[in-house]
Parts: structure tokens; sequence; C-alpha cells
């Protein structure tokens, strides 16, 4: 089958995992306890003003027509409204989404630039100092959780470099220059751990790779090294780099919760906790949603990356 | 003056917190121009570490020799850079197990391409960027020279629809498909001398006779020279103008394939031969020598094959001689100091097995004396 009715059944499947997600999560918001009439009113609210605000909300109905509804809101793209702000939950995810996904995308960004060249000379390098380096910063980064190397980059490139503001984010329609400075530091406290992984991850693979029958039969052939290195050896090495990409980028969304808390960055992860304090389960169960559609997305875009590059799979093969 | 030309070649692994392993010890090889020369012995006999020491690809191994010569040139006064213009260019290599000598990412006819770009006369770029480019960007194009080379090599080993084949990937190609294309690969340098280490042992015997009678007809045809590795000696009497026989890391005899044939004299050889079947008619049963090889690590001094010789004697346990039956024809064997006739050498009940040298198989090469 070819690429096209792949990623087309591959988007069915995955628009069948979100509707799980949304049933699951209209289940978990209804079992909470607490009344959100009364969350939104306050402790000392009238009968009748709950009554209003609960028929507001659609609570007043049989819960088969709340989950219809919950449904077809769904899928007109109609998240609800924030019970505190009152704005639609699209659009206050779609202003938070901005420096996350800033965040995230060029913290990813550094991670595969210091992590595919740090491991491959590791593995070509091995037992050498090249190695201890790349082994030692590699286990520092996995070890350290990214709020922690948020606060050590803060308080030290922070306040050593004045071109870099230490607080806050800047939109990109701002400029590209006053966005990256802003960016730069939490993508890196994001993107270490994750660089960690991958870089130990590349080495291990990488050295398989080098004692494969293939690369002595490119050496057989009078190729130069680098040429053995790069054309017959890095796709193979980072095949199984890739399989766990999107594994990886669970964790680096976990992580840049914490970072936009330690940069004062008003992002997802902001609004995410913010919401969950507040109780505005508007906002955290369109959150939820939100979420599970992206990765989602992003474990088909890793699974199409990996199938470009292992001519072995077949578009709808098992493997 | 022989192509290549190996005096007393002695390669050892050294082995951290254990004795060092003399895979081969001082032995001399030499393949003529044009001819297919046999490297035969058992398994561990230390054939395919000699295969690689001619494309001095044993990074990890203390590679020894009086003489290693390739055109009167010694292979291990080169540079590195110089020997990547041998590599490929005059002697190339085809490996035994072509699904994982062939690179499972790339096209079979780029694997070919490439070795005509680097080592043909096709006007192509082979700069680092250029090779990345045609490989993770545009692909090699097939107008590119390079290419219409790769696919004429594949039409050349026999490769039916060479086309269609060149753009396959190897899990796509069957086993002996693949070891034609490992072949095509040797030659898109056209180089004087292919070393193929065992390359029809991972294949069933029909497929087996038709890649050797391929290597038999680009031998007589394009006068390109191969060291045949393979430890059966069937296949030997079959392909082979000359032989080696390797036990142990030592040579035990070497001659023309019809000298040793004929006229064996190392215990070893006639050991062997008698292994061998009578003819296809016969089948029944086979008969191997008894015992096995020592590890290298644990050969007795002298002759490492005495302990398994029934012809063994007190002087087996000095280094071995080398005794000139006959113009070429040389055994490395105790019995024949000067002017004795050693007499038959007698074996012990023969145990029933097949002929190949691994004593493993269950094949019988029955076109070995009616073909
Ligand atoms: N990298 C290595 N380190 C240590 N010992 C090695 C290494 N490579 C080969 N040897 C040893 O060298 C000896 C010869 O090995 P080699 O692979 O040349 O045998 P062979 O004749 O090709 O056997 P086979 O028929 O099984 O392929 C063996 O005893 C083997 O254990
Ligand atoms: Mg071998």
């Amino acid at each position: 089958m070819g690429v096209k009715r792949y990623v087309a059944k591959r988007t069915l499947q995955a628009i069948g995992v979100v509707y799980v997600v949304a049933t699951a999560v209209f289940v978990a918001v209804r079992s909470v306890p607490g009344d959100p009439a009364r969350l939104v009113l306050g402790g000392n609210a009238e009968p009748d003003e709950l009554a209003a605000v609960r028929a507001e909300l659609g609570l007043d109905q049989p819960i088969h027509v709340q989950y219809y509804r919950w449904m077809a809101d769904l899928a007109r793209g109609d998240l609800g409204d924030s019970i505190y702000t009152g704005q639609s939950v699209g659009a206050s995810i779609a202003n938070a989404a901005e420096p996350t996904l800033s965040i995230g995308l060029v913290g990813i960004t550094i991670a595969i630039l210091i992590a595919i060249p740090a491991g491959i000379v590791s593995a070509t390098r091995r037992d050498r100092w090249e190695d201890y380096v790349a082994t030692g910063v590699a286990f520092l980064g996995i070890s350290m959780p990214s709020f922690w190397i948020g606060i050590v980059l803060l308080l030290t490139v922070g306040t050593a470099v004045p071109a870099i503001p230490s607080f806050g984010y800047a939109s990109i329609s701002e400029g590209v220059v006053p966005w990256l400075s802003h960016v730069i530091l939490p993508a890196a406290a994001v993107g270490l751990p994750y660089a960690g992984i991958i870089t130990r991850m590349t080495r291990s693979s990488m050295l398989e790779v080098l004692s494969e029958d293939y690369m002595q039969t490119a050496r057989a052939k009078g190729l130069p090294p680098r040429l053995v290195l790069f054309k017959h050896g890095l796709q193979n090495a980072l095949m199984p780099v890739v399989t766990v990409a999107g594994i990886l980028f669970a964790l680096l969304l976990g992580g840049i919760v914490a970072v936009e808390m330690v940069f004062g960055v008003q992002g997802f992860g902001r609004l995410l906790i913010r919401s969950i304090e507040r109780q505005d389960f508007p906002i955290v169960q369109g959150s939820v949603i939100v979420v599970s559609i992206i990765f989602v997305f992003m474990n088909l875009f890793v699974d199409l990356l990996y199938m470009s590059i292992n001519p072995k799979i077949k578009y709808g093969g098992g493997a | 003056m022989s192509l290549l030309d190996i005096e007393d070649l002695s390669i050892t692994f050294p082995v951290e917190g254990g004795p060092d392993v003399p895979a081969v010890e001082g032995i001399d090889l030499s393949v003529e121009a044009g001819e297919i020369h046999g490297l035969v012995g058992e398994s561990g006999s230390g054939k395919s570490v000699t295969a690689r020491s001619v494309m001095r690809l044993l990074d990890d191994a203390e590679v020894g020799a009086k003489r290693f010569d390739y055109r009167g040139e010694d292979l291990y006064d080169k540079s590195e850079a110089e020997m990547r213009q041998v590599r490929g260019d005059e002697i190339g290599m085809v490996f035994q197990d072509s699904l994982s000598a062939l690179n499972p990412v790339m096209t079979v006819g780029e694997q070919i391409a490439e070795v005509v770009r680097h080592h043909g006369d096709v006007e192509e770029s082979t700069g680092l960027l250029s090779e990345l480019r045609r490989k993770y960007i545009t692909g090699t194009s097939t107008s590119a020279p390079s290419w219409r080379r790769a696919v004429s090599l594949l039409e050349t080993v026999g490769i039916p629809d060479p086309e269609t084949v060149a753009t396959s990937y190897p899990h796509q190609l069957s086993g002996g498909q693949r070891q034609r294309v490992m072949i095509a690969s040797a030659l898109g340098g056209d180089p004087s001398l292919i070393v193929a280490d065992e390359p029809t042992t991972a294949l069933d015997v029909t497929v087996e006779a038709g890649i050797l009678g391929e290597l038999r007809r680009l031998c007589d045809e394009l006068d390109v020279a191969i060291l045949l590795i393979t430890h059966d000696l069937g296949v030997v009497a079959e392909t082979c103008d000359s032989v080696t026989v390797m036990y142990s890391g030592s040579v035990m005899e070497r001659g023309r394939t019809d000298q040793l044939f004929e006229n064996p004299v190392h215990p070893y050889t006639k050991g062997l031969l008698r292994s061998i079947p009578e003819g296809a008619s016969t089948g029944g049963e086979l008969t191997t020598i008894p015992g096995s090889a020592p590890e290298p690590t644990d050969r007795p001094d002298g002759c490492p094959f005495r302990d398994r010789c029934p012809a063994a004697f007190d002087a087996c346990s000095e280094p071995l001689p080398e005794h000139v039956v006959d113009d070429g024809h040389v055994s490395h064997c105790h019995l024949y100091t000067e002017g004795d006739d050693p007499g038959e050498v007698t074996w012990d009940a023969p145990a029933a097995t097949n002929g190949s040298l691994d004593g493993t198989t269950e094949r019988t090469h029955t076109e070995v004396t009616d073909g």
C-alpha cells in the first residue's frame, strides 16, 4: 500500500484514539468530587444562581445528553469556555501553545544537533578522551531534571550574558532574535537531558553498526573512512534512535511544564497547572485532548520517518 | 613473478588477560595472474584472517611477513591512502554471507556504482559531499555512467533483468543473486585479483555450481585471478588451478590441483582426499579424519597435525620442514626428509561422515568426480 493510504489509515486510527481519550476525560471530570458551579461562584452562592450556572454548563442534562453534546462540540472543534476567564478553551490553548511549542522544537533541535555528532564521535573514538567527555556530559544531562538545568542556566548564562533575557517570552512575531534569545535557555534546559539519552543511544547503535559486515565490505571497496561512516553507517545507526524519538518526545513535554515555571513563561504548562489549581475543568479536559492529538500525530510522524529510512519496512506491513 | 606472493606470514591476535591467539603461523601463499587458487582448510584453520590480511583489514591483529608482495610491491609498506587504491581497484573482495555483507539500506545498484565511481574510469565526483548528496538527497541517477556500468556488471555476472535488480535492496534478492551482486561489486574497479571468502558456503548445491561456474568464466574471460577460500575439496577439484591446504594456522601442502589430487604426499591431504565421495553413484559411506583440529592457543610443538596423524613419529615435534615434491608442488611433512620413502600411510577405521572439511553440513558434492 502506498504512503497516502497508510497515512489515511493511521489518521483514522488516530481519531479512534482521540475518541477514547475524550470519553475517558468525560468520565474522569464527572467523577471528581465537587460541584463546578459552586467552584465558579464561590462558597456562599444562592441555589438559584447555582442552578443557572449548571444549566449554562449543561450539567443539568441527563448524562447521555451531556456525553452526546461533549462529543458533538468536540467534533466541531469546540472545547467549551474557561470557567474563569470566559475565553474559549481553543483560544486559551492556542495562546499558550506558541511559547511551549517554541521551547519544545528549539529544544529538540538543540538536542539532535548536539547528540548525534556527540554519539558518533563517542563511538568512533571509543575509550578515548572524546568518548569519556561525551559520556560524562551525557550522564550529567540524563541525571539532572530539566527544571534544575534551567535554574543553573538561569543563574550562570542568564546573568552573565546580558543579551539573553532570563525571564518571560517574546513572540516570534516580534522578530526572530528576541524570540530566540528568550527561548534559548528554556529550550536548552528541556533539550539537554534529551540530548544525553540520544547521545548514548547513538553511541551504542553506531558501535554495533561499526562491527557489521557491510562496514568491512565498504572498507574493502577502498572507500575513505568518513564515507564509510557517513554513507554506509549513519542511516543504519539512526534507525533504533528514531524508534524511541516518540517516547522521548513525551519526556520532553513533561520537562517543559516545570521549565516554564522557572523562566516565567506563560505557556501551555503554566495554563495547565493554573487551571488544575482553579479546577477550571473545561481547560483541563481540552488540554488533555490536545496533548493526546499531538502525541498521536507525533507517533505517526516518527513511524513515517522510520519507514523512510528503513527500506525493509513496507507501508501497512506488520513491522 | 606471482601476482600475489606472500612468504612466512604470521597473524596474531593479542588477547587481553589471556594468551595471544596465533591464528596463522608462518605460511607461504602465492597466486599467479589469471588463475584460480584455492585456499582450503577446516574451520578455524586461518583462511578468513589470511584473506583479510591481503586487504589489510585486520585492525586488531599483528601481521608479520617476510614478504607480502602484490605485483612486486609489499602491501604492508604502503600508506593507508595508497592501500585504498589497492582495495577495490586492484583487489576486490567477496564475502561469504552476502546478506550481512551488503548494506541493507542501499540499492545494490548503488553499492556497485560507488566502486565504479571510485575506481573505474567514469568522470563523476567522489567527494564526501557529492556521495552524501547522492545517498541522502538525490539518489544515483540511472543515466549516470557509474549506474549504467553497474547494470552491465550485473549482466556480466549472469543476472537476468539487471535494470530492475539494480534498484532492489539486498533483502529483496535471493541468496544466489546477492552473491552475484557481491561479485559484480568486486569487479567494479576492474581488479586483477578477487579474494572470495567462501562465496558459496551459504548456498545450496545447484546455486553453488552456478556461482562457481561464473567465477571460472570471469577468470577465463576477464583474466582476473581469484583466491578462492573454501573448506570443500570438491569445490577445489571443480574450480581451482592450484591449491594451498591449510591446517590449524600452517600450510600442509600446496601445488597444482592435478598434482595434489593425483599425487598427494602429506598424510593430511591424503586423509582429506580419502573423505571425498568416489562418485555420484556410490553415495553411501564417506570417511573423514578422526579427531578435531587444536585451538590456536593449544597446538602441539612442531607439526600441528601430529596428534591426529597416523604416521606421526619423533621428528614431528620439530619445526615444519619444506619438501619440494615436484615443480610447484610443496609439502611440509617430516616423513619426507632427503631420500626417504615414507611408504603407505594407513588410517584407522573410517568414521562415517561427509567430504566437507567442516564436518557439519550434510551436503555432498556429487559434481566433484562426475563433473
Ligand atoms: N578477532 C579475533 N580475535 C581473536 N581470535 C581470532 C579473531 N579472528 C579470528 N580469530 C581466530 O583465528 C583463527 C582462525 O580464524 P579464521 O576465521 O581465519 O578461520 P577460518 O579458516 O576462516 O574458519 P571458517 O571455515 O570457520 O571460516 C580461529 O581460531 C579464530 O578463533
Ligand atoms: Mg572463514
